[in-house]
């Protein structure tokens, strides 16, 4: 079985601007994921290329060994930084229209969820505070019975409260041969739930590990480490 | 996939479009109580008159902002992130959305055409205008005969074909301007000026030639209907409409640069 994301040599520039230069990257099935590194350094852009809403520049991304296209979009469950909810829907056609598009949607894992965080189905998206918005989109997510979740900055816009929910939310639903992806810079937050980290500067890869060696080998948190390797 | 999508376009559009028509109508009720009379056109007469016809322009207006709009914003801003991740071919986005707006603009002409209409019935009745019709009809097939059928199959084809034409010239312009880093909007009516421009140039070169002898020269000299003429001039057109399908799902595929 190919690796669940493999990049090789993926580069991706906007003109002059190199926000991936050269990555190199094998993600295996079944693992939590930590993209960690400063605004900017390329999180999203890596996790964009991974869902075919930008195209390499040189170099490629593979999902499950296939380029992102139709059969990558079917396994693929992604979270983006913003909000992608149309104003005109209630909360309940949405999580009807995943169920059209997405065969691997579950729609009674939604309602669960949604009545776990109080919000009501038959509210209209646009009536909902921003931080309700995202949490309606990451149950959205989360039902999908997906191999890979790309999660990108699940928790910045959420009280700690809500947080925590979340990263349970996420840990709870996923199979053990789905991976997690999380883009994130509030490490202190999902360092518990984390398998793996990988730390990327400038577009770089700045270091892959896992977080039992980085607590074994340097006795650091994955929180200190980053602070070390990214101080400015 | 492309039925749900279409499903799905129809859903968001017939929110806007169902109660301008449902408007349109009442206001045509409203004014076919009142009576035409030159002489006496009294303010509450002209004020619903004013009304009905701010509604019929304003309903075709809406049809282009709501055509602009749901390609621009539910494709290329925010929502574009929930759509182009769905597992469907981009190219599908784009037909869904053009056979949509094509039947809104179909049956916004159909409702304008109720409307008249209902304002009409006060004077005249619905069997003597289809009486009127007929003997049109039957005027003109004394005239022409059999290529009467062929006109009206060339002028309903021509029309889609047109429609499809204007709508996807304005999707590459959208898809165009969405290349550009920070001046979308601009560049997006830059294109389509470009485009336009360009377009006009071709087909004048086509029909008229640089030295007045092109198609319309050579096609238009014999018959009463000059239909090889009417086709050529559509067949371009589809020309053009594909050009920009080509080009604007090559954008969506290959050039997504989504905020």
């Amino acid at each position: 079985m190919s690796a669940i994301l493999e990049c090789n040599n993926l580069r991706k520039s906007f003109g002059s601007n190199h926000a991936v230069s050269g990555i190199d990257l094998k993600i295996e099935r079944g693992r939590i994921v930590g993209l960690l590194g400063p605004n900017g350094s390329g999180k999203t852009t890596i996790i964009k290329l991974a869902n075919g809403l930008l195209s390499p520049t040189e170099g490629d991304i593979l999902i499950n060994g296939m380029k992102p296209g139709v059969e990558t979009k079917k396994i693929v469950s992604y979270l983006p930084e913003k909000t992608y909810l149309n104003n005109w829907m209630k909360v309940r056609q949405i999580i009807a229209f995943f169920a059209d598009f997405y065969e691997n949607f579950k729609p009674e894992k939604a309602y669960d969820m949604l009545k776990r965080l109080n919000i009501d189905p038959n509210e209209r998206l646009k009536n909902l505070s921003k931080g309700n918005k995202e949490k309606v989109q990451l149950i959205l997510v989360m039902s999908r019975d997906a191999e890979l979740y790309l999660l990108d900055e699940p928790i910045g816009g959420v009280d700690p409260a809500a947080r925590d929910y979340i990263l349970e939310t996420i840990i709870s639903n996923y199979s053990e041969n789905a991976t997690v992806i999380i883009s994130t810079h509030l490490i202190s937050d999902i360092e518990k739930v984390l398998d793996d980290v990988i730390f990327i500067k400038d577009g770089k890869i700045a270091l892959t590990s896992s977080v039992d060696s980085i607590r074994d080998e340097k006795g650091k948190s994955v929180d200190a480490l980053f602070r070390e390797v990214f101080k400015c | 996939m492309l039925g749900k999508l279409f499903k799905y376009e129809v859903k968001a559009t017939a929110r806007i479009f169902l109660p301008l028509y449902f408007v349109l109508i009442v206001f045509a009720i409203i004014n076919s109580f009142m009576s035409f009379n030159a002489d006496d056109f009294s303010l509450p007469q002209f004020i619903t008159l004013t009304l009905y016809i701010f509604i019929l322009v304003g309903m075709f207006v809406a049809s282009l902002i709501v055509m602009i709009q749901r390609f621009y914003k539910n494709l290329l801003s925010e929502e574009g992130y929930l759509m182009f991740t769905l597992p469907v071919k981009p190219y599908k986005h784009i037909i869904s959305k053009l056979i949509v707006s094509v039947m809104w603009i179909i049956l916004s002409s159909f409702s304008a055409i109720i409307s008249i209409l209902i304002i009409a019935s006060r004077e005249i009745t619905l069997s003597e205008i289809f009486s009127v019709l007929n003997k049109a009809w039957n005027i003109a097939y004394s005239n022409h005969g059999v290529s009467l059928y062929h006109f009206v199959i060339q002028m309903t084809v021509g029309l889609i074909v047109s429609m499809m034409t204007g709508i996807l010239l304005i999707y590459v312009s959208i898809s165009i301007g969405h290349l550009s880093n920070n001046h979308k909007i601009l560049a997006s009516i830059g294109a389509f000026i470009g485009i336009y421009t360009v377009v006009q140039i071709i087909s004048g070169l086509i029909f008229i030639g640089s030295d007045g002898h092109g198609l319309i020269f050579s096609l238009a000299q014999q018959p009463a209907i000059p239909f090889a003429l009417i086709w050529a001039a559509i067949g371009l057109s589809a020309v053009f409409a594909a050009i920009y399908f080509i080009i604007t799902n090559t954008i969506l595929n290959k050039r997504l640069n989504l905020e």
